[in-house]
């Protein structure tokens, strides 16, 4: 019943694969050294003056009264005293003149905070309209790159928590979702959404900054369901 | 009055409760866009890595190219061009050149030993995706550079790759009423090229093993068409048994142990399965009509088959366990060659309607049926060992009323992605391996 091997093809081995085996290790991230970089130079924020030091003291002048040399001594001293005390006044003067200065500063600013307070908190809870909300949306269109064509990927969607600066910047971003080490896929879909927040185009968001209020921090749903049929 | 306060009461808590709700929007559109990667030559130090470095470079980004998926950036708009191996990249360089994948390693060749370490980086989120460090021997180089194409493409898409794997096919050359049909193997890339028969006889349907190097197709010897299985590293091959009528569309189990094909006794064509240990045949459909091309769900519970058996081709499944048929193509037109996805999510098909053909994909309930090709004549799908592709032949009709000549076709099931393999000669009936073991 079972033939093996008619003869036209036992003779025909022109042919020969010969499988090499291959061997994989994983690389642990630990082989990464942190790169040595030189460290930027610090800005001086603080502009001090230091006077050259001499580099040694002037010798006195030989066959010298010393009557005369000790009154004009004493005069110096009382003319240094009555310098520092000068330096002193007008140091403490200027201080009193800044603390003035910052007072009347806080006055103003004391003044301008309530007006801030007053347009911030008629900003709580003012929503965005639907066309605020499609620009966001439109943004992100050429930021997520969707990975289409997965199984099953109408049962997947990710959310990313933003917080964002008062110029609509993204400066933290976090993944709700837990992530199940088997499910690659949603690990994919998670990372895509990742890129896309991290996206140079989509990492300040277009939104009107009079209602920073409402969207300082929002929650985006990536949902490619609505991308396969 | 109680009853208005409460009103009220809760009125005021989902108003509160509402009005404090953080924003939520839904962002339901992308772009599909391939997804733009820089990959760096690995570092190495000799001439000789230097060029197998450059080679594997090469293919690596031929092989990630044509899956559609992936974009390769040029190296003239790379700011560095090496990366130290344990050096953290400067991703604020590599922002600008718009990549969101970099792959960079190293290469080592001693003796006949290549090693080969590489890292791939996620640049907008700064992140290690995998490292690993890979070792075999230089002449493999290739083989090495498929296999890391599939860790890369794997890791970006969650899904297996298939650059590592093979397509056995039907060369065809000759005039119409000479026509010689040989079987021929070749990479996925059109690499590789192998004739496995001479040509003396007629050779059809080839089928891969899912579970081993093995082919089974169908032969003319002497005139009598048989199932013949040929073993590739050794070979060898065997008949599987002479049956009496014609066999057709041999197809594997997924485990390999079993042979699913159709029998044409006295006008009447059904299914069957063989046991390949004890070559017992069971016989699974009992239609007097046409049931054939049958083939397996992955878990091997179910299979899918076209039949006549409502008055024009359509699509059945069957289970194999309470042996149910149920019909699951109910669109225009006639349907043929069913095969189930090695996903288990699609069944992909051939279609005739209107005198054009199309290659399509539906869920394996008959749902969101989609056409992936049309063309004047398209036929003969098969997946790609991690479901995502489809390879097929077909036949263009030009301007002038000419046609082509057959040749095997590559594209993405979402439609986006037609290539074309390369083979010597003209080509068709292909059939995709599984991932190299």
């Amino acid at each position: 019943m079972f033939l093996y091997g008619a003869e036209i093809f036992r003779k025909n081995k022109k042919f020969e694969i010969i499988e090499i085996p291959l061997d994989i290790i994983d690389i642990s991230e630990k082989t990464i050294t942190a790169k040595q970089r030189p460290s930027p130079p610090k800005k001086n924020t603080k502009q001090t003056f230091s006077p050259p030091k001499a580099l040694s003291k002037p010798k006195l002048p030989e066959f010298v009264d010393e009557k005369k040399t000790v009154k004009k001594k004493n005069k110096k001293k009382k003319e240094e005293e009555k310098k520092i005390e000068s330096k002193a006044d007008s140091i403490l003067k200027s201080i009193e003149k800044i603390k003035t200065e910052q007072s009347k500063e806080r006055e103003k600013i004391e003044e301008v905070k309530p007006t801030e307070k007053k347009i911030a908190s008629s900003n709580i809870g003012e929503k965005l309209t639907i066309s605020e909300k499609d620009a966001i949306r439109r943004q992100f269109y050429s930021c997520w790159i969707v990975p289409a064509g997965a199984k099953n990927i109408k049962n997947y969607k990710v959310s990313i928590k933003l917080s964002l600066d008062r110029d609509g910047e993204v400066i933290r971003s976090k993944l709700t979702n837990s992530l199940n080490n088997q499910d690659t896929f949603l690990r994919t879909l998670a990372e895509s959404a990742m890129r896309a927040v991290n996206h140079p185009n989509c990492k300040k968001l277009k939104v009107p900054k009079r209602k920073y209020e409402t969207w300082k921090e929002m929650i985006l749903d990536f949902d490619p369901s609505l991308m396969v049929n | 009055m109680k009853i208005k306060n409460l009103f009220i009461f809760f009125i005021l808590i989902f108003y509160c409760f509402f009005s404090n709700a953080e924003l939520r929007i839904d962002i339901t559109k992308g772009n599909l866009d391939p997804i733009p990667v820089a990959i760096l030559e690995f570092n190495s130090n000799q001439e000789q890595e230097i060029r197998i470095s450059q080679k594997i470079n090469n293919v690596i980004k031929s092989n990630l190219e044509r899956s559609g998926l992936f974009s390769i950036l040029p190296e003239k708009t790379f700011l560095n061009n090496k990366i130290s191996f344990n050096d953290k990249p400067e991703f604020q360089d590599w922002k600008l050149t718009t990549a969101q994948g970099l792959v960079h390693g190293r290469l080592k060749i001693s003796g006949d030993k290549l090693s080969l370490e590489f890292r791939l980086w996620d640049v907008f989120s700064q992140k290690q995706m995998i490292a690993q460090q890979l070792t075999t021997e230089k002449d493999n180089w290739r083989r090495i550079s498929h296999v890391i194409s599939d860790i890369i493409y794997q890791r970006i898409t969650g899904e297996s790759g298939y650059f590592d794997s093979r397509i056995v096919y039907i060369s065809e050359s000759g005039p119409k009423s000479a026509r010689k049909k040989r079987l021929a193997i070749v990479d996925q890339d059109g690499e590789n090229h192998k004739f496995l028969t001479d040509g003396s006889y007629l050779a059809l349907t080839p089928r891969f093993s899912p579970a081993a190097q093995e082919i089974a197709y169908l032969s003319y010897n002497n005139q009598i068409p048989r199932i013949y299985l040929l073993d590739l590293e050794s070979g060898n091959q065997k008949v599987l048994g002479d049956f009496p009528g014609m066999t057709f569309s041999p197809r594997y189990s997924p485990d390999g142990k079993k042979i699913i094909m159709s029998l044409a006794k006295k006008g009447n064509t059904d299914i069957y399965e063989m046991n390949l240990e004890t070559l017992k045949i069971k016989r699974l459909t009992f239609y007097e009509g046409i049931d054939t091309a049958p083939s397996y769900s992955p878990d091997g519970d179910f299979i899918t088959f076209e039949s006549d058996r409502s008055g024009s081709q359509k699509i059945y499944i069957m289970n194999l366990k309470t042996k149910k048929i149920k019909r699951i193509s109910f669109g225009k037109g006639r349907y043929a060659t069913p095969v189930w996805s090695p996903r288990g999510d699609l069944i992909a098909f051939t279609k005739l309607l209107g005198g054009e053909f199309y290659i399509g994909v539906m869920y394996t309930d008959g749902k969101g049926e989609r056409v992936v090709y049309k063309t004047y004549l398209v036929e003969g799908p098969s997946w790609s060992p991690n479901g995502r592709v489809l390879a097929f032949y077909s036949q263009d009709k030009l301007s002038d009323g000419l046609i082509t000549k057959p040749k095997i076709k590559l594209i993405d099931l979402t439609g986006i992605n037609l290539r074309q393999l390369l083979t010597p000669a003209d080509a068709s009936d292909p059939s995709w391996s599984g991932l190299l073991p």
